[in-house]
Order: C-alpha cells, then structure tokens, then sequence
C-alpha cells in the first residue's frame, strides 16, 4: 500500500515538474513533500537531470552542414549567422558532413581546372587553325590589306630604312588602324628574311603616337604582325581561379553555381605597359569574426557566396620570350554587401597569336568586413588563369 | 521595427507565408528554422542516438516541411507538426536498420563523447539510449522539446493517458539507472 502511495506521490510529483498538475492536488502535494524526505530527494534529482539537458548544446545546436544542405536544397541563401559552435560540429562531424563538403570542394576543384584546360585547347585549336607565328614568306605573303595594291620591295639594308614618306609617315595618324586599311594600303613582300625578333612592334610604338626613326628600322627585322595595327584598345577576358582562403572554410557555401569564381573584365590599354578597365566576378568568401551577443562573446562563421566589382589597373611588361609577356595587376573594389575588396595579380601573358592571349598567374585577395565597430578579413591567395581577346 | 518583420510574426503566419514568392518564403522558412531547428535535431539526435542518422533524418524533415507547407493545409501547432515530420522519418530509420551493437557502437557507450559534456549529462545521454523507444521518443518529446502531455499525444498518435504513463515510467527508469551515480550530484 505504502509502493502504491509512493508511486502515485511520484506521479503527482512529476505531473508537477510538467507543468500538467491541476490546482486542486497541488496543496496535497507541497503537504507530501514537507513530509517525505524521499519525495523531496526524488524531485531535487528529477530538476538535476532537468537542468543537465537544458545544458545539453550538443542536441541543440543542429550542425551547420545540415543547415547549409537544408538552405541549399530548397534553393535559400543560408541564414546571415551561423555560430562557430555550429561549424566546429561540422568539422568535427562525420563521414556524411565531411563527405557533403568534400564533394563540393571536389566539385570545383575539377571545374576550376575543366574550365582552364578549355581554354587552353581552344587556344591551342585556334592557333593550330591559324599559324600566325609562322614566319615562312608564304604565310606572310598570303596576309594582303585590301585596296590598290601598293608593293614595297625590301631589297638590301637600309632600303626600308629609306622608306620615310611611304611607310612612315601615316603611322603619325591618330587611328593605326587608318594606316593600314586605308590611308597606306600596303602588301608587302619580304625578299630577304631575317628572324630577328624587335623588342617593340611597330604597332604598339604607333597607337602611343610614337614616330619610328626611320634609321632604327632595318630591313626584313619588321615581322609581318609588326604591321598589323594594334587593337583599339579594349580587351575582354574570361578568367577563373582556384584560390586557397585563410580563414578556410568550415561550413559549405549556400550555393554552388556552375560559374562559380569566374571573373569577367573589360580594360582600355593606355599604352605599351599600362591598362585599366573594371572587372566583375563572384566567389565564396568564408569569413569569421568575433562578436556580442545576448551579452555572451560569440564566434560566427560564414561562407556567403558574393558578387564583386573592381577597378583595375594592369601593367604589362617587355617580353620575356616570343609571345610572352608578363604582367602585375592591381584591383581595388567591393563585394556586395560584404566590404571592400582587394586583388593583386602576377603572371604571364602568352600571346600566340595576335588577338587572343592564354593568361595565368598568381593571385592574392583580401576582403574587409566590419561587424560591432571591428573591422575583420578573409585573405586568400591561389591560381588564376584564362583567356583575353583584344577587339 | 515593423510588425511583418518574420520575427514578429507567429508560426501559423509564416507557415502560410512559405507559400509565397521565393524572397518571402525563405524569409519566412529562415525564421521558422531558426525558431524549432535545435528542437527538431534534439529530438533527432537523441531518439535515434546516431549522428549520422540523426543529421539525414533532420535535412529530410525540413525539406518535407517546406514541401507540405505549399499543400492547402491549415496549421496549427508547427513545433508538433515538425516533431511528426521528424517522428515517422526516426521510425523508417530504425526499421529499415538493423538493429546491431556494433564495436563502435559500443565505443561510444564506454567513451566521453565531448570534453565538455558535464558527467551527469553524459550518464543521461547514456541512460536514455538504454531505454526502450516507445519511452525514449516520449521522454525526449517532453524534457528536450518541452511538449505538453496532449501535445505529445498528437505527435506519437497515442492517447493522452498513455502518454503520461510512459513519460512516468520512462523518467523512473532513467533516474534507476542513474541511482547510483544521481545523489552525489543532487547534493
């Protein structure tokens, strides 16, 4: 008779705790428990294990890979803060979360080099379509500039060099281009050849407005591309990068678009060496930064897939090799709703033909944020490579 | 402060909302993940006492979730409906696995599995995983996801008187298995 009472003693007891204990037994309860010790043990026990599973974080703190995989499975940017408590589960959090962001790295990995190679087999197959380094007289010769034919026989040294009126003088126009196509419609025949490479094409000396000294000019050292006029200026280039980011990154980013750290510029060629222009780009940045809320210090983890733009600056260095050219490149912009943006390129150039260049280079980012009054940043630094075409 | 704002709103309000257009609908589901995920995943996590399984059961849900809420469907309670969601995927797992202890498995009994998980928790976490499912499911349902009896009820499909029984017999179980550990730390 005593078990039973207990029990039902304990029943009310826990009914009590639950929140699910009518009125009316209440007074009969707090009556029981002045008088059992029992009791009174049975509930301070009941509340310990309470209290422990309100501390139970572990259950209630769901990983931030399974966020990122909710979010980006119903198509949603992933919810501006995640807490770094979350991320350390992630990391720390088996074969499905560990495999979830290894796929995706993987993922883009093989994307980011899928999309260089095609780039360098078009180039290689246009290249290979037109032979333009080739310096045989009947690839050359085959180059004609429409108009009345004008024929300009290179004989012996200086004989183009004493060429002032006809050849030199419309390259003082303006437009290069209306030396070529118009002004001066020229084809040229090279009886003598000579392979010797000239360190500034004629073009390029043109479109700065430079007049050649016709005593600097020697016959047969004007490669057939020398005469090509240079471009407008404008060049668009596609590019993409793999780059290695500090922080690196603990929790996958909301989305995982196929164009994925492609970047889009457009640049106005100043001179020979420098050119400026914008470029457009987006990528993942994973940020983490410090923070206070709910008067406890926080630690937050993101990775937000941004959209950028920069202005751009590029120098273009003498060639190294035939056709090769390196260059630095400076860029300072912003990523939306991120901060401001910061990249720096070193690389090379290889122009195999006229119009068209393979680039790849060595690039840093750094990418500023500002959270409570606390500046913070992502610095990254990796590959980048990808194709120019000069209009 | 506008009174639309996602945070102000109730949860039969932004039920209804992941109906609309996307902007809204991620708005409105952000807020309601933020509001029952760590509910959902407690009770995941600890009724299936597999983390991995725990995590697949968990994404599922959500995604069921959202992909109920864009039937006509009145809502009432989301944390329970949610729990439901939550409840019949747990049950497909446990069928469809095989119930072994495996040497890991047994790993994680003898091991800590964080530094700094108190030790009465730990024996907790311990204890509940030795309980029978029936009493585990309502025990989690009612000390990590703070349901009501009734609410409970509607969850496990059961009836009310039922339910209190195994609420009752499942926390008298636990505190058997903790007795002889439970009293230094009741001190």
């Amino acid at each position: 008779m005593s078990t039973h009472n207990d029990s039902m003693d304990a029943r009310m007891l826990h009914a009590f705790l639950d929140g699910e204990l009518d009125g009316s037994h209440e007074e009969l309860l707090f009556h029981k428990l002045s008088d059992s010790s029992a009791l009174r043990a049975e509930m301070q026990q009941q509340l310990a294990i309470r209290t422990s599973i309100q501390r139970d974080t572990e259950a209630f703190t769901p990983p931030a890979v399974a966020t990122s995989a909710i979010f980006a499975a119903l198509g949603f940017s992933l919810p501006p803060l995640a807490t770094m408590q979350a991320a350390t589960h992630a990391s720390s959090g088996g074969m499905a979360g560990g495999f979830a962001a290894g796929s995706s790295g993987m993922r883009r990995l093989l994307f980011s080099i899928g999309s260089g190679m095609l780039a360098i087999i078009a180039a290689v197959l246009l290249y290979m379509q037109f032979p333009f380094g080739q310096s045989t007289d009947s690839a050359i010769s085959e180059r004609v500039i429409s108009g009345p034919p004008t024929t300009i026989e290179i004989h012996e040294i200086p004989a183009l060099g004493d060429l002032p009126v006809a050849a030199a003088a419309p390259v003082h126009t303006a437009n290069p281009r209306a030396l070529t196509e118009e002004a001066v419609p020229v084809q040229i025949s090279f009886h003598k050849r000579n392979t010797a490479v000239r360190p500034h094409p004629v073009e390029a000396l043109a479109a700065n407005g430079v007049r050649i000294d016709p005593s600097e000019v020697r016959a047969g050292q004007i490669q057939f591309f020398d005469l090509i006029p240079a471009p407008d200026g404008i060049t668009l280039y596609a590019r993409n990068a793999a780059l290695r980011s500090d922080p690196s990154p603990a929790v996958v980013s909301q989305s995982d678009p196929w164009f994925r750290n492609m970047n889009l510029g457009l640049m106005y060629t100043l001179s020979d060496y420098h050119a400026i222009g914008i470029e457009v780009g987006q990528e993942s940045f994973p940020q983490t930064f410090r923070g206070i809320e709910g008067g406890e210090d926080v630690w937050y983890e993101q990775n937000p897939l941004a959209y950028w733009a920069t202005a751009v600056y590029q120098f273009n260095g003498d060639a190294l090799l035939p056709h090769v050219h390196p260059f630095a490149q400076a860029q300072f912009g912003g990523a939306a709703r991120l901060g401001p943006l910061a990249r720096a390129t070193v690389g090379l150039k290889f122009r195999p033909f006229e119009r068209i260049a393979i680039l790849a280079g060595l690039e840093g980012s750094m990418l500023l944020y500002r959270f409570q009054d606390t500046w913070f940043h992502t610095d990254k630094i990796g590959l980048t490579w990808g194709v120019a075409y000069a209009f | 402060m506008s009174g639309t704002e996602p945070h102000c709103l109730p949860d039969a309000e932004l039920f209804y909302r992941l109906k609309g257009e996307k902007e809204v609908a991620e708005a409105a589901f952000s807020e309601l993940y933020a509001r029952h995920g760590g509910r959902v995943y407690a009770y995941c996590l600890r009724f299936l006492a597999n983390r991995d399984e725990a995590l697949d059961v968990y994404q599922e849900t959500f995604i069921r979730f959202f992909e109920c809420a864009k039937q006509d469907r009145e809502m009432t309670n989301v944390p329970a409906f949610l729990l439901k969601i939550a409840r019949n995927l747990c049950l497909n797992t446990r069928r469809d696995k095989k119930r072994t202890v495996e040497f890991e498995d047994y790993q994680k009994l003898v091991q800590p599995s964080s530094p700094e998980k108190s030790e009465l928790l730990q024996l907790i976490t311990t204890a509940l995983e030795m309980l029978p499912d029936d009493y585990r499911e309502v025990f989690v349902l009612r000390e990590y996801d703070g349901l009501s009896y009734a609410e409970i009820a509607d969850v496990v499909d059961s009836s009310l008187s039922n339910v209190k029984v195994r609420i009752f017999r499942a926390k008298q179980k636990i505190r058997e298995i903790l007795s002889p550990y439970i009293e230094e730390f009741s001190e």
